[in-house]
């Protein structure tokens, strides 16, 4: 079954192309990662799945039902944590989420019962019963969690879910997505590599407002490990490259400038063979070797590398 | 004296009024206190501010003065 | 209009808890009270403050001190109306509380009905406690008074109130300076007020409620049919038009 579909999704704004023709499915009850840089069109998509924004052109459906700005039957059954969440300071933490709870026509009891397990489960016991207006902004991350999630909804949105929170609270919020995806569909953007990584079971890659490429996990996690070896030295290392050339494991070696000194960076295919023969090469061109050092290819390099090869759709 | 006896003839209609601006100056004065942070950082302004202008103090306070 | 009666909880709870319900019945019930009180003693005053100006002030009148409270409780009651409600759909929306609500199974047009609802109720608290504190000092200063033209002034003084609500609402959905939503709320019922006195036209503002008001004082029956017809048109236009504004909004 799919829980989110949509069908040309674009939204523009005035001249500014914010989201270009978004294809997508997601499958239910899995985790899907949203990753961008900022201002990659993340949020503006977020909005619209969830009906906050009127897509210029293109359809949304959500659980089975398409997505207008009037679909109060579908809002029931969503949950949705925006970038940052925004509440009435006047109103106390378990007075916000109550509302929220009433909102969604839940019983008396029923309220009690989430506002109590979800505070407890978000860490807002303590200050419960003190003005929104004081929290501190891990605070209030953490109140849009435990909000987006009162009515137990199939199908959730969290936007930067990670945001302003500390590396503990980080962890304890993809744990805490990981458990709801036993009974929910989970869509959360991010422009962290490693919140994608740990969590998620699919992962959509968007930039400028163009959807660059969908893959399951794995498949992004086999292109992410094909690691990038990075050389520094003293001469000039072009009988090097030269050699390199020669070698079946090699992607590209160039060029490049790191802080400022040339260094040689060096892609490879396979990691194992790469280490085990690597410094025989650099040993036998006789250059005098200043830096040896296995980098990880960045969210930046994925980016450049798959916008560059227009993914691989 | 005339005066004296409107001043006297006027006081009870007058007695309401006064309730009316020193339960505003209090509400004022108490939300003031308990809030952390107001605008202009300078409580001891705008406590001023409520206790020496009628009825407008309060007001401006309540108004713009109070900030999260 | 799912999720109207949470709202409407919502928001009276808001007018309670930034005080302004409280400002509202504060200004009103001032005014209320002292309309016939210097009405009253105005002129005793002034004669303690120099005994040589010979001043020939006619005693007030009831009628005089009811429209006068009526005429001071418009100015400054439309002035509030403007002011508490310019940025009611602005300030959600650039806060982003508006998306959080709107997100929850609540139909547009329910978020702005309990904003319009929650404001008309404070105005009506306010003039309900404003309206009997001057009723009671005029009684008691002045005299009798005729209470059922009075109780009808104060109900046609409330819809007066509503049309500005709902014009201000509709420019608080329009504009996203508050600065701006008000003073065009101000301009137009400013306006309206203004063009009571064209020939023809002028009995079909709203401000002409309010003569027809001040006018059942002093027992003339002229009535203005036409100008309560306009106003509830004008609320229901300005609701249909703050909907559809907010309806197409990207929150």
């Amino acid at each position: 079954m799919v829980a989110i579909k949509c069908e040309g999704l674009t939204k523009r704004y005035r001249d500014v192309v914010a989201l270009d023709s978004l294809d997508l499915s997601v499958e239910e009850r899995s985790i899907f990662g949203f990753l961008g840089p900022n201002g990659a069109g993340k949020t503006t998509t977020v909005k619209l799945l969830v009906g906050l924004g009127n897509p210029s052109v293109g359809r949304a459906w959500v659980a089975g039902k398409e997505v207008t700005p009037e679909a109060i039957g579908l809002r029931k059954k969503i949950g949705y944590l925006p970038e940052v969440p925004a509440f009435y300071n006047w109103m106390t933490g378990l007075e916000f989420l109550s509302f929220v709870g009433e909102l969604h026509h839940l019983s008396k009891a029923e309220i009690e019962n989430r506002c109590d397990e979800l505070l407890e489960l978000v860490e807002l016991k303590e200050a419960a019963k003190r003005r929104i207006g004081g929290y501190s902004r891990g605070m209030r991350q953490r109140l849009g969690i435990a909000q987006a999630i009162i009515n137990k909804p199939e199908v959730l949105f969290l936007d930067e879910p990670c945001s302003a929170l500390d590396p503990i609270g980080r962890r304890k919020v993809l744990e805490l997505i990981k458990r709801l995806s036993a009974g929910a569909t989970v869509f959360m953007s991010t422009h962290i590599l490693s919140d994608v990584e740990r969590v998620c079971d699919s992962v959509g890659i968007i930039d400028r407002g163009k959807l660059i490429t969908t893959s399951s996990m794995e498949e992004l996690q086999r292109k992410y490990t094909r690691s990038v070896f990075e050389l520094e030295f003293e001469e000039d290392t072009s009988p090097l490259v030269a050699k390199l050339q020669a070698v079946p494991w090699l992607v590209k070696a160039e060029q490049v400038e790191v802080n400022g000194s040339p260094a040689l960076r060096i892609q490879v295919t396979d990691i194992n063979t790469a280490k085990r023969e690597l410094p025989g090469i650099v040993a036998a061109s006789g250059l005098t070797l200043l830096r040896y050092e296995l980098a990880l290819p960045s969210l930046e390099d994925i980016f450049v590398e798959l916008v560059a090869g227009g993914g691989n759709k | 004296m005339d005066g004296l006896d409107t001043i006297v003839e006027m006081l009870p209609f007058i007695i309401p009024l006064l309730i009316l601006q020193l339960a505003l100056m209090i509400v004022a004065l108490v939300d003031l206190i308990k809030r952390q942070r107001v605008k202009g950082d300078n409580k001891v302004l705008w406590a001023l501010l409520i206790v020496l202008v009628n009825i407008i103090g309060p007001v401006v306070y309540l108004i713009f003065g109070r900030e999260e | 209009m799912s999720g109207l009666g949470v709202l409407i909880k919502k928001e009276l709870k808001e007018q309670l808890k930034t005080y302004r319900f409280l400002i509202i019945t504060t200004a009103f019930l001032f005014f209320g009270l002292t309309t016939p009180l210097m009405l009253k003693y105005l002129p005793e005053i002034l004669k303690m403050a120099g005994e040589d100006i010979i001043i020939d002030i006619p005693p007030a009148t009831v009628v005089q001190a009811l429209t006068e409270y009526a005429g001071t409780i418009v100015q400054i009651g439309v002035l509030i109306a403007v002011l508490v409600t310019m940025g009611a759909i602005s300030r959600e929306s650039e806060k982003g509380t508006a998306a959080m609500v709107l997100s929850k199974p609540v139909s547009r047009i329910a978020f702005i009905l309990a904003k319009l609802f929650a404001l008309s109720t404070s105005f009506v608290a306010a003039l309900v406690l404003a309206s009997m504190a001057c009723y009671g000092y005029t009684v008691l200063l002045l005299g009798e008074a005729d209470i059922v033209a009075f109780i009808a002034l104060n109900g046609l003084l409330i819809l007066f109130f509503v049309v500005s609500i709902s014009v201000t609402l509709l420019f608080s959905s329009m504009f996203k300076s508050q600065l701006a939503a008000g003073g065009l709320a101000l301009v137009v019922l400013v306006g309206q007020a203004i063009m009571v006195n064209i020939p023809r036209i002028g009995a079909y503002m709203p401000s002409n409620l309010v003569s027809w008001g001040t006018g059942l004082l002093s027992g003339d029956i002229a009535s203005a049919w036409g100008a309560v017809r306009i106003s509830l048109a004008i609320i229901i236009a300005c609701l249909y038009l703050t909907w559809l504004k907010v309806r197409n909004k990207d929150l």
